[in-house]
C-alpha cells in the first residue's frame, strides 16, 4: 500500500459516497494530511525503532466492504474458541465491519451504541485535525474509515457488567481495516470496556485502529484490550483520551500475537484530579516486532499518572517502549510514575526501552525506571533447590514476571483467561502449566 | 520573606564575576569559511601535508550535512560565515620558554580570574598547558613529566614533534563525519592538548588545562586528545571560565580519549563559561564532542563533569566500551539558570564481555532555564555478562523553568542487566524547614541541600577542583532561590 496506490483507492472510494455524506469533508481532509505527511519512517524520533515498511510493501485493500458469508463463517468458528466470556454483551467486528448477528447487546440503561452519522458528527467535533497532523495513520485511519461505532453512557449510570468488543481478522484477500471508536462517557459514569483481537494464523491483514475517548467530570473507564492475533498479522492502533476533573482512566495492554504491532496511547489529564493508570505486558518471539508508545500530558493541577510495562522477548523477537510524560506549566502538584521492565529470554532478542520525562514546573513528583535483564539466578536457584527442573523454574519465574500486572485485571473471567493465555505462550509451558 | 527578597535581588543582579577582556594584540583572519582558509590554518600552523589533507577531507563532508536539530534545545541559526576561524596571540612567534616570559597581561588575566598560575602550579603541583584562545602559550612541569616519558604538551607542538602518534591516533574515537560540530571542528581546530602516556606509567601529576575563549569573534575549536598506552594511569583536568560579552559565541570542541589494555583515564571538567545575563543575551554555545575508546582489556575512563556556564550546552561524553571487562563512567553536575539550556548526558556503548558502566547525572535547572538529560546505554550481542547502572536525577527551582529525561535503552544481549532510574522533585518543604529552623538562612540551607543532591558527583572530582565546584554552582544558583 504505497502511498500512490492509496490515493488513487482514495479517490474511489470517495465517489462511492453518498453526495450528502458527513464524512466526506473530514475524510478529504485527512487524506491531504496524510498525503503531506506519508507514512512514519525511522527517521522520526517517535519511530526510530519501528518500521512500517512491511505495511507498505504489502498489497492491501483499505476501501471496507460488506461481509460475505464465508467471513462469516470464519468469524463463528474463532467466536466459537476464542470469547473471553461467552455471556458478555458484546460488538463483533469483522475486518472492521460490524457483524450483526453476534451482538448481544441487551439493553444497558444508559448506554447507546451509535452508528455512522453520529459517529462522523462526533469526529467533527473532537476537531481531530491535530490529530491527523501528528499522526499520520490515525489521518489514514480518518479516510478509509468504516461507519465507527460511538459508545455513549449519561450522566451517573454504574454499568457493571463488562461490554466486550471483539476484532477479527479472517482469511480473505488481504485488507487494511480501518476502525474507529468513540467512546463518550457522562459525568460520574462508570463503564468497563474489553477489546479482544482475534485472528487465525498467516493471515496477513492489517488493523489500523483509531480510538477517542472523552471522559467527563468523575467518570471512571476501564479498558481491557488483549490481542492475540495470528502470527503474520499487522496492528498499529492510536488511543486517544481526554480526562476532565476528577475522572479516571484505566488501560490494560496485552499483546501476545501479531507480526508487528504499534500501539500509540495519548492521555490528556487535563483537568484537576484526573488520573490514569496504565498497564501492559507484550511478549514478542520468532520475529515479532511490538511496540508500545505512551505519552500522558499532565496538563492540569493534582493530576495522577501510573505506569508499568512488561515485555518477555524471545527468539528474534524486538520489543519496543516509550514512555512519556509530560508536565505542563502549571500543573502542580502532578505525581506521575512510571516503569518498564523486560526480560530478554535468548539470544536474537532486543528491546529498546525509553522511558522520558519532560517537566515543566517544580512542584511536581516524577519518577521512572527502566530494567532490563534475564531471570535472576538466585531466584532460578531457590526453585531449583525444591527439587524443580530447570526449564520448568524458567518457566515459573517467567509466568510470575508477567502475572504481576495481569493481576491488575479486575474482571476475574478475563484475568483467568488472558493469564492462561499468556502462560501457554511461555516456553516449556507443558512442563509447568499444571502446576498453576 | 521582605529582607530575603532584598537579599534576592541583590543576589539576582550580581554580574557574572569573570567578565572582562584582556586587550592583547591578536592574529585574526577574516571572518568566513572555505577551502582556502582551511588551508590558511593549516599553513599558519605549519602543519604536515597529511593533517591539511585531513581536515579538507572533514570540512567537504562537513558542507553536505545539516545542523542538527534533535536536542532539546532553541536558539538563532549560528552564521558560520561571520565567524573568524583562527585567532592567536601575536607574540606567538617568541613563545615564553617559562612563566617570566610570559605576557604580563596573560598573567593578570589569571589574576583576575584566581588562578595565580605559577602559585597554583606549584601549591597543587599541577602542571598547566594554558589554552589562552586558541594557542598554547604556557606549559609547566615539562620537565619532570619528561622524565617519566609522559608527553604534555599542545595539539600543534604534538603535530611537529610527535606526528606519528598523532597520525596513528587523531579522529579514530571522533571521525571527521562524526557530526556536524566534530566535521566543523576536524576542519578549522586550532589548537589544544595532546597527552600521551607511555606503557606502565602512571602519570606522576594530574594533567590540567585552563580555556579561556578572549578574542570577539572567534570561535574555540579546541581539539583534544589523550593516549593512555598498556597499563598505564592518568586524571586529566579542564576547567574554564570566560569574559563577559553581548554576542554569542560558538564553541565545538572534539575531545578524543583512547585506553589501551589495563589502562585509565580520569577526566574531569568544571565548565563556567560566560551564560549570557539575566535576560538571556549573549552567553556561549558550547557544542563539544567527547568521547572515550576503551580499546583494551581492562580499560576504563571515568567522565566527571560539572556545568553550570553556557548559554547552551550540548555535550554527550561517551564511552566505547570495547575491550573486555572495561569499565565506563559518567558523573555530572548540570546547572542552568535564568534562560540557559542544557542538553547534555552520556552514550555507554558496550561491545566487549563483561563490560560495565555507571551514569550518575544530577541536573538542576532554576529561572527559566531548561536542562535535559539524554544518554544511550547501547549493548551489543557481543557483550555478554555486560552490566549498566544509570540513575539521573532532576531538582527544579521555580516554576517557569523545565527538567527533561530522555534515555534511551537498547539491549541486544540477553545475559545484560541494564537498570536505568531517574527522579523529577524541587526541594522539599520539610527539608528547608529543617535546615531554617536550626537557623541557616534559606539561601545558605538551599546551597546545602544543593550541594548534598550533588555530592555523589563531587566527590568524584579531584580535591581541588571539587572545592571550586562547590563554590561554583553556589553562585550559579544565587538569586534563584525564592
Amino acid at each position: 500500500m504505497t502511498p500512490e496506490t492509496l490515493h488513487s483507492v482514495f479517490e474511489a472510494s470517495l465517489n462511492q459516497l453518498e453526495v450528502s455524506d458527513p464524512s466526506r469533508t473530514l475524510r478529504s481532509e485527512a487524506m491531504a494530511s496524510f498525503n503531506k505527511l506519508g507514512y512514519p519512517t525511522k527517521k522520526h524520533e517517535n519511530w526510530r525503532y519501528t518500521d512500517l515498511k512491511p505495511i507498505v510493501k504489502a498489497k492491501l485493500d483499505p476501501t471496507p466492504k460488506s461481509l460475505t458469508t464465508d467471513q462469516i463463517k470464519q468469524s463463528n468458528r474463532l467466536l466459537e474458541t476464542s470469547l473471553l466470556d461467552a455471556d458478555a454483551a458484546r460488538l463483533v467486528l469483522v475486518d472492521g465491519v460490524p457483524l450483526s448477528n453476534a451482538q448481544t447487546l441487551s439493553d444497558i440503561q444508559g448506554l447507546t451504541i451509535l452508528g455512522h452519522k453520529q459517529t462522523w458528527q462526533r469526529i467533527g467535533e473532537l476537531q481531530s485535525m491535530e490529530l491527523f497532523q501528528r499522526h499520520p495513520l490515525a489521518a489514514l485511519n480518518t479516510a478509509f474509515a468504516s461507519s465507527g461505532i460511538l459508545i455513549k453512557l449519561s450522566e451517573n449510570t454504574n454499568v457493571e457488567q463488562p461490554l466486550h468488543l471483539v476484532f477479527i481478522s479472517t482469511q480473505t484477500t488481504n485488507k487494511a481495516t480501518q476502525p474507529r471508536i468513540l467512546i463518550d462517557i457522562g459525568a460520574g459514569s462508570k463503564l468497563t470496556i474489553v477489546q479482544h483481537f482475534i485472528g487465525e494464523d498467516s493471515v496477513a491483514n492489517w488493523t489500523n485502529l483509531v480510538t477517542q475517548i472523552t471522559q467527563s467530570r468523575e467518570s471512571q473507564l476501564t479498558i481491557y484490550r488483549f490481542q492475540e492475533y495470528g502470527n503474520e498479522q499487522f496492528h498499529t492502533e492510536l488511543l486517544d483520551a481526554k480526562i476532565a476533573q476528577d475522572a479516571k482512566l484505566k488501560l490494560g495492554y496485552v499483546d501476545l500475537g501479531g507480526k508487528l504491532v504499534r500501539n500509540d496511547v495519548q492521555v490528556n489529564l487535563a483537568e484537576p484530579g484526573a488520573a490514569c493508570e496504565i498497564f501492559g505486558v507484550f511478549l514478542a518471539t520468532q520475529g515479532q516486532h511490538v511496540d508500545n508508545h505512551t505519552r500522558i500530558d499532565h496538563t492540569a493541577p493534582q493530576t495522577t499518572s501510573r505506569e508499568a510495562f512488561r515485555g518477555i522477548i524471545g527468539e528474534h523477537g524486538r520489543g519496543v517502549f516509550n514512555g512519556k510524560v509530560i508536565v505542563h506549566r502549571g500543573a502542580h502538584g502532578a505525581d506521575a510514575q512510571q516503569s518498564s521492565d523486560n526480560l530478554l529470554l535468548s539470544e536474537h532478542a532486543e528491546i529498546d526501552t525509553k522511558p522520558e520525562l519532560e517537566i515543566y514546573t517544580d512542584d511536581v513528583k516524577c519518577a521512572h525506571g527502566a530494567t532490563v535483564g534475564e531471570l535472576d539466578a538466585e531466584q532460578l536457584f531457590y526453585i531449583r533447590s525444591r527439587g524443580v527442573d530447570e526449564d520448568t523454574a524458567k518457566g515459573l519465574l517467567t509466568f510470575a514476571f508477567a502475572n504481576d500486572v495481569l493481576r491488575r485485571i479486575e474482571v476475574p473471567e478475563v484475568r483467568e483467561r488472558v493469564a492462561s493465555c499468556v502462560a501457554g505462550q511461555l516456553p516449556d509451558y507443558e512442563n509447568w502449566g499444571g502446576l498453576l | 520573606m521582605s529582607t530575603q527578597s532584598k537579599e534576592l535581588s541583590e543576589l539576582i543582579e550580581k554580574k557574572y564575576q569573570h567578565g572582562f577582556v584582556t586587550d592583547i594584540e591578536q592574529d585574526l583572519i577574516p571572518p568566513g569559511l572555505d577551502e582556502d582558509i582551511v588551508r590558511l590554518i593549516s599553513q599558519k600552523k605549519d602543519e604536515p601535508e597529511f593533517l591539511t589533507e585531513w581536515r579538507l577531507k572533514a570540512y567537504r563532508h562537513w558542507l553536505t550535512m545539516a545542523e542538527p536539530e534533535w536536542s532539546h534545545v532553541h536558539y538563532t541559526p549560528i552564521d558560520y560565515q561571520s565567524i573568524s576561524y583562527f585567532a592567536s596571540p601575536k607574540n606567538q612567534d617568541d613563545a615564553p620558554k617559562s612563566l617570566d616570559e610570559v605576557d604580563p597581561k596573560l598573567l593578570e588575566t589569571y589574576e583576575k580570574l584566581g588562578i595565580p598560575l605559577h602559585e597554583r602550579a606549584k601549591l597543587a603541583g599541577v602542571a598547566v598547558d594554558a589554552v589562552f584562545d586558541s594557542v598554547s602559550v604556557a606549559t609547566t612541569f615539562k620537565e619532570r613529566l619528561a622524565d617519566v616519558g609522559v608527553i604534555f604538551c599542545s595539539f600543534s607542538e604534538a603535530v611537529r614533534n610527535h606526528p606519528a602518534l598523532v597520525k596513528q591516533y587523531l579522529g579514530t574515537v571522533v571521525p571527521q563525519r562524526d557530526n556536524f560540530f566534530a566535521a566543523l571542528n576536524s576542519a578549522v581546530f586550532s589548537d589544544g592538548s595532546f597527552v600521551y602516556i607511555p606503557k606502565g606509567v602512571r602519570c606522576p601529576m594530574e594533567l590540567s588545562t585552563y580555556f579561556r575563549i578572549n578574542a570577539a569573534n572567534t570561535g574555540q575549536f579546541e581539539r583534544t586528545l589523550i593516549i593512555a598506552d598498556e597499563g598505564s594511569h592518568v586524571s586529566y583536568l579542564e576547567g574554564c571560565t570566560a569574559p563577559m560579552r553581548d554576542e554569542n559565541q560558538l564553541h565545538a570542541a572534539v575531545v578524543e580519549l583512547v585506553a589501551l589494555e589495563d589502562a585509565e583515564i580520569k577526566y574531569s571538567t568544571v565548565q563556567n563559561w560566560y551564560p549570557g545575563d539575566e535576560h538571556g543575551v549573549g552567553g556561549i554555545y558550547n557544542f563539544v564532542t567527547k568521547r572515550g575508546d576503551c580499546r583494551g582489556a581492562n580499560s576504563k575512563i571515568s567522565w566527571t563533569q560539572v556545568e553550570t556556564g553556557s548559554a547552551i550546552t550540548w555535550k554527550y561524553p561517551s564511552c566505547i566500551l570495547r575491550g573486555e571487562n572495561s569499565i565506563g563512567e559518567f558523573y555530572s553536575v548540570a546547572v542552568t539558570n535564568n534562560y540557559q539550556q542544557a542538553d547534555t548526558g552520556t552514550k555507554m556503548i558496550h561491545i566487549g564481555p563483561n563490560t560495565r558502566s555507571t551514569i550518575i547525572s544530577k541536573g538542576i535547572s532554576a529561572g527559566k532555564a531548561e536542562n535535559s538529560y539524554r544518554g544511550l546505554v547501547r549493548i551489543m550481542p557481543s557483550a555478554r555478562g555486560a552490566r549498566n547502572y544509570t540513575q539521573c536525577d532532576s531538582l527544579l527551582i521555580g516554576d517557569q523553568c523545565g527538567a527533561h529525561t530522555f534515555p534511551y535503552v537498547e539491549v541486544r544481549e540477553r545475559s545484560a542487566r541494564v537498570e536505568h532510574e531517574a527522579t523529577t522533585s524541587k526541594i522539599s518543604e520539610d527539608q528547608l524547614f529543617y535546615c531554617r529552623q536550626r537557623g541557616l538562612t534559606e539561601e545558605d540551607a538551599i546551597n546545602m541541600i544543593v550541594n548534598g543532591f550533588c555530592r555523589e558527583v563531587f566527590k568524584k572530582l579531584p580535591m581541588e577542583f571539587a572545592v571550586e565546584a562547590q563554590a561554583l554552582l553556589n553562585v550559579s544558583l544565587e538569586g534563584a532561590v525564592g
